[in-house]
């Protein structure tokens, strides 16, 4: 893993939030995420695609071969209906760890 | 994805394997052209641009890989590789998967075939209602010394225990009541008990046909029904379903039948009862206990078995805490017929198993050690093999195999083998068990049920499977801990190798101190087998022949007609040509059949009481001694004289003349098998004194005997003996019945049998015990030799360099064959100690199997010591010699 600071569970929260917005490829999401952080974080392709193929298992996502921007054969991934419930259960969760890390750090 | 869906994708994925492998080529393709562009687009040239793409991508096959597990599939794509790659594997290898396999095997097959007989005789429920609440009712006294310690209850012991006892629900009471069927065809004898009516109802059976007794039929004149067994009415009704409510013929008297029993009861077996109460080794013919009130009440003759079943909830030990309240009550309350007896309760199922339950767990614990030591070899050999793999190994793990994936290759490996180990175990298992009955003795109980069932097939799959993850697991932890640098560095065999030296002695260790055990604990039994196989009986078997006969009904109701049957019969045998002596007695020595009586002699004083002695009391023609070749040692012998109208006679035994007359003279003196002070009972004089006969088995020591003859003392059932001259016996059998057929044509003989097979019988146990005992014990001794030898040559083999250095720099051949000695024995030795240790403690579970040998017999233990320092010497010499004769040039630039 190229990224070790990035929780795992994270990255799925992330790439279904990038789905989210668009269906996009596997190189679309670590631009976005990248984009999106302003360059702060940046995905590595191996952690990248077992995570696509594992949320696809999961029934989160599901892929389809399109054609990209720039007339390029590739594989887009789109978030499905579990998929979204999944990521607003990711994120209420992540919402309640951040306002749980903010009060201890604000307790001092 | 619901369930189904993801199994569908699963297995879609599995045979659309190359498809999805592309999809995913294609997709990482696509998305390193993208960052090329996007590095084209940044600035670089187009070469660097897709380096640096590829370079930040990472290694593709191990994402591949990653993504691949992912997909849920790799498991079960990855177990089918590993399956297809380890029977490569093993094919590569024939002479180690030979090995390994039948060493497998043959644990697993002795395995299944001891544990398919246990299931049979000692797991397997009793086909009875709530077996484990039925319990038998022994009687005991152990002050008299006996040696017998299940015995019956004497008549009003039933009216006392029914009234009483409040843990059971019921108790009844059979005993021993041959019947000899003479319509339908050839007269024949079958097993017949007399039985109270809630027997049926005790052990919880129904009839097939008909009905049972009731209680009213216990009354004497309303006795005469039957109910026989399955078997009995298949074979000799011809399963006529009129059967009920016909006449049939038993012991010359007209019976009613009026049950069938189901297929497969014929309680009680004598092999699952003790000896001595004569009972055939299946019951057909059950009648009811019919006797007076005054029986009941005042006989205390100890006459019949009694069992119970315990109430629901009725804890055994509280049941025999109750059972002994009331023996010390009857003890107190008829001192002369019940003092220093006691009552003790044994389960049926104990029961059932007798004396087989010892002998059948040291065979189980045999050949599990047999499998362990099995294990240990394959576990040996199969590190051996992971050593020569680790290059291998270290390869897998550089080109991206992760440890947890290696781990599971090796176990894939190691299953296959255990399993092809398993699946020829099983084949062995079902011929040993074949074997095994072909090789039993007569009276192990339940042993024809033995089969290859459900419950053994998972045993031995569940005992291979646990095999191969054992042995399997041990040597594929250590190789997946291959060091990648170290192992591809060709040289480098220090670290790790101190390790696995240790581990291939700690098993080399393990093994020899189960072979240890075996073999001593086989010493142990061959030896006592060979002093009971010496034992003299008391009597010469060779060439003498026996048969019963039972004089029942109206024509033989007369005393005098039965002494006449029995002379007439003894002139007519010896008068079969190739005859030379024949005679009659009532308890055949060996036989199962005793009869013991309290013994008085005249002059001493009366024992007190529960302390008299009892004697076996024998009826015998005369010419009994002379027929059956028993010394006879002072005074003469019966003679057609002493008759009834004569002064009563008896002959002794040695043991009688030898305790109780201590050195006098007992000829002459007067003795009566009865309490003193009984006056009905007779006087019989002492005429003559024979050697002592062991009657009882070979192992018991001979009892008081008191012989009187049939002319004085007269018995309906009487077993026949002949002598041969000089041909054998078995071949006169016709001649013999013929002869006794004009006698009485309605007269069955039955049990012909020759007093050698009954000397065979009476070790069969023993030595069915032994032979198996015997070949685990070989077995585990090869197996052990065979894996020392491996560890010991393998060492050899790994240091050939090291040895040629050590022999360029000058150490003499004679030198490296003490170091390769030394450190081969040195396992051996300790693995030695330890065995002998362990063997002290454990072949005390084999005391009561042995006869005349203590357990810690110092020959037996040293026999062992020096048969095993013998083989693991040349088990190490073999390889130590061609380390000596290593050419060091040849050693040296072997590498």
């Amino acid at each position: 893993m190229q990224q070790p600071d990035l929780l795992q569970g994270t990255l799925d929260m992330l790439i279904l939030k990038v789905l989210s917005r668009e269906s996009t490829h596997g190189f679309g999401i670590c631009q976005r995420i990248q984009n999106w952080s302003n360059d702060v974080l940046s995905v590595g392709e191996g952690s990248l695609y077992p995570a696509l193929y594992r949320l696809q298992d999961q029934g989160w996502i599901e892929s389809e071969w399109g054609v990209s921007e720039n007339n390029r054969k590739a594989k887009f991934y789109r978030l499905t209906k579990t998929g979204r419930k999944q990521l607003d259960r990711e994120n209420a969760d992540w919402e309640h760890m951040c306002l749980a890390i903010r009060r201890v750090m604000e307790a001092m | 994805m619901n369930l189904l869906q993801k199994f569908q994708s699963r297995l879609g994925a599995l045979f659309r394997k190359r498809e999805l492998d592309t999809d995913m080529d294609d997709e990482m393709r696509s998305h390193i052209e993208m960052r090329t562009q996007q590095n084209i687009e940044a600035g670089m040239n187009p070469e660097e641009a897709c380096f640096a793409a590829l370079r930040q991508f990472g290694w593709t096959e191990s994402i591949k890989e990653t993504c691949r597990e992912q997909r849920g599939v790799s498991w079960l794509e990855n177990f089918a590789q590993d399956i297809r790659y380890g029977a490569r594997q093993l094919r590569k290898n024939p002479g180690f998967t030979a090995v390994a396999v039948l060493t497998l095997a043959l644990g697993i097959g002795a395995n299944t075939a001891i544990f398919s007989v246990v299931n049979a005789v000692l797991l397997k429920a009793l086909s009875y209602r709530e077996p484990d609440r039925i319990v038998m009712l022994w009687t005991d006294n152990p002050s008299l010394n006996l040696g017998l310690h299940e015995m019956p209850a004497a008549p009003p012991d039933l009216l006392d225990w029914r009234s009483r006892a409040q843990s059971f629900e019921q108790i009844a009471a059979f005993r021993t009541r041959t019947a000899d069927l003479s319509e339908q065809g050839d007269p024949e004898r079958v097993g017949g008990v007399q039985a109270t009516a809630n027997l049926f109802l005790l052990l919880g059976v129904q009839p097939m046909l008909g009905r049972v007794f009731s209680a009213d039929e216990e009354q004497p004149g309303k006795d005469k029904v039957v109910v026989i067994s399955h078997g009995l009415w298949q074979r000799r009704f011809a399963s006529d379903t009129n059967i009920i409510g016909q006449a049939v013929t038993v012991n010359r008297e007209r019976y009613t039948v009026i049950g069938v029993m189901h297929p497969g009861f014929n309680f009680p077996r004598g092999a699952e009862m003790p000896a001595g109460y004569a009972l055939m080794a299946q019951t057909d013919v059950w009648r009811p206990y019919a006797e007076k009130a005054e029986y009941w009440r005042d006989d205390d003759t100890r006459d019949f078995i009694a069992m119970g079943r315990l109430k629901p909830g009725v804890a055994l030990a509280q049941a025999q805490a109750e059972m002994a309240g009331i023996a010390q009550r009857e003890a107190e309350t008829y001192p002369k017929s019940h003092a220093g007896w006691t009552i003790h309760l044994r389960p049926l199922a104990l029961q059932v198993a007798g004396k087989t339950r010892p002998v059948l767990f040291v065979l189980l614990g045999a050949v599990a050690f047999v499998l362990l030591i099995a294990c240990a070899n394959v576990a040996n050999l199969l590190l051996c093999r992971s050593a020569a793999r680790r290059k291998e190994m270290a390869v897998r793990a550089a080109i991206g195999a992760g440890r947890s994936r290696i781990v599971r290759q090796l176990l894939t490996e190691s299953v296959l083998l255990s399993t092809l180990g398993g699946g020829i175990g099983l084949l062995l298992g079902a011929l040993g068990v074949q074997a095994i009955l072909r090789l039993s003795p007569p009276n192990i109980p339940r042993l024809s049920e033995t089969t290859l069932d459900g419950p053994v097939f998972l045993f031995s799959l569940f005992v291979s499977l646990a095999t191969g993850i054992i042995f399997g697991l041990a040597p594929s932890w250590s190789a997946s801990k291959v060091n990648l640098s170290e192992a591809l560095n060709a040289d480098s065999r220090s670290g790790t190798a101190a390790g696995r030296h240790r581990t291939h002695g700690l098993l080399v260790i393990a093994e020899v101190a189960l072979a240890v055990i075996l073999l001593t604990g086989a010493g142990l039994m061959f030896q006592s087998l060979l002093r009971l196989q010496a034992v003299d009986p008391g009597f010469k078997p060779q060439r003498v022949a026996a048969f019963d006969v039972g004089l029942n009904g109206v024509t033989y109701e007369d005393a005098t007609r039965q002494r006449q049957f029995y002379r007439e019969a003894c002139k007519r045998l010896v008068k079969v040509p190739g005859i030379h002596a024949a005679a009659a007695i009532s308890n055949l020595p060996l036989g199962g059949v005793e009869s013991l009586n309290p013994l008085f002699i005249e002059g001493t004083p009366p024992a007190s009481a529960g302390k008299t002695p009892f004697a076996e009391n024998r009826k015998v023609t005369p010419g009994y001694f002379e027929t059956m070749g028993v010394s006879p040692l002072r005074g003469r012998d019966f003679a057609d004289r002493d008759t009834t109208n004569q002064p009563n006679v008896c002959i002794i035994n040695e043991t009688i003349a030898r305790t109780f007359f201590s050195g006098a003279d007992p000829i002459g003196k007067r003795l009566k098998m009865a309490r003193m002070d009984e006056e009905q009972h007779l006087w019989f004089t002492i005429i003559g004194v024979a050697g002592d006969v062991r009657s009882y088995g070979l192992e018991v020591k001979p009892r008081p005997q008191v012989y009187t003859t049939v002319e004085q003392d007269t018995d309906n059932e009487m077993t026949f003996i002949v002598r041969a001259g000089t041909m054998p016996v078995v071949s006169l059998e016709r001649a013999i019945r013929t002869e006794m057929k004009s006698l009485d044509p309605a007269l069955p003989l039955a049990n012909f049998r020759t007093m050698e097979s009954l000397m065979v019988n009476a070790v069969a146990r023993p030595r069915f015990s032994t032979i198996l005992l015997g070949l685990f014990a070989a077995m585990a001794f090869a197996l052990t030799v065979v894996g020392l030898y491996g560890v010991v040559a393998y060492a050899v083999n790994q240091r050939t360099r090291e040895v040629g250095i050590r022999m360029a720099l000058g150490a003499s051949g004679r030198n490296v064959l003490a170091l390769v000695i030394r450190q081969g024995m040195l396992p051996a030795l300790i693995g030695l100690a330890i065995g002998l240790a362990s063997a002290l403690a454990l072949t005390r579970v084999l005391a009561s199997q042995l006869y005349e040998v203590k357990a810690t017999d110092p020959l037996t233990f040293l026999g062992v010591v020096a048969v095993l320092l013998l083989v693991a010497l040349t088990a190490c010499l073999v390889p130590a010699r061609r380390a000596a004769r290593v050419d060091p040039m040849a050693a040296l630039r072997s590498e």
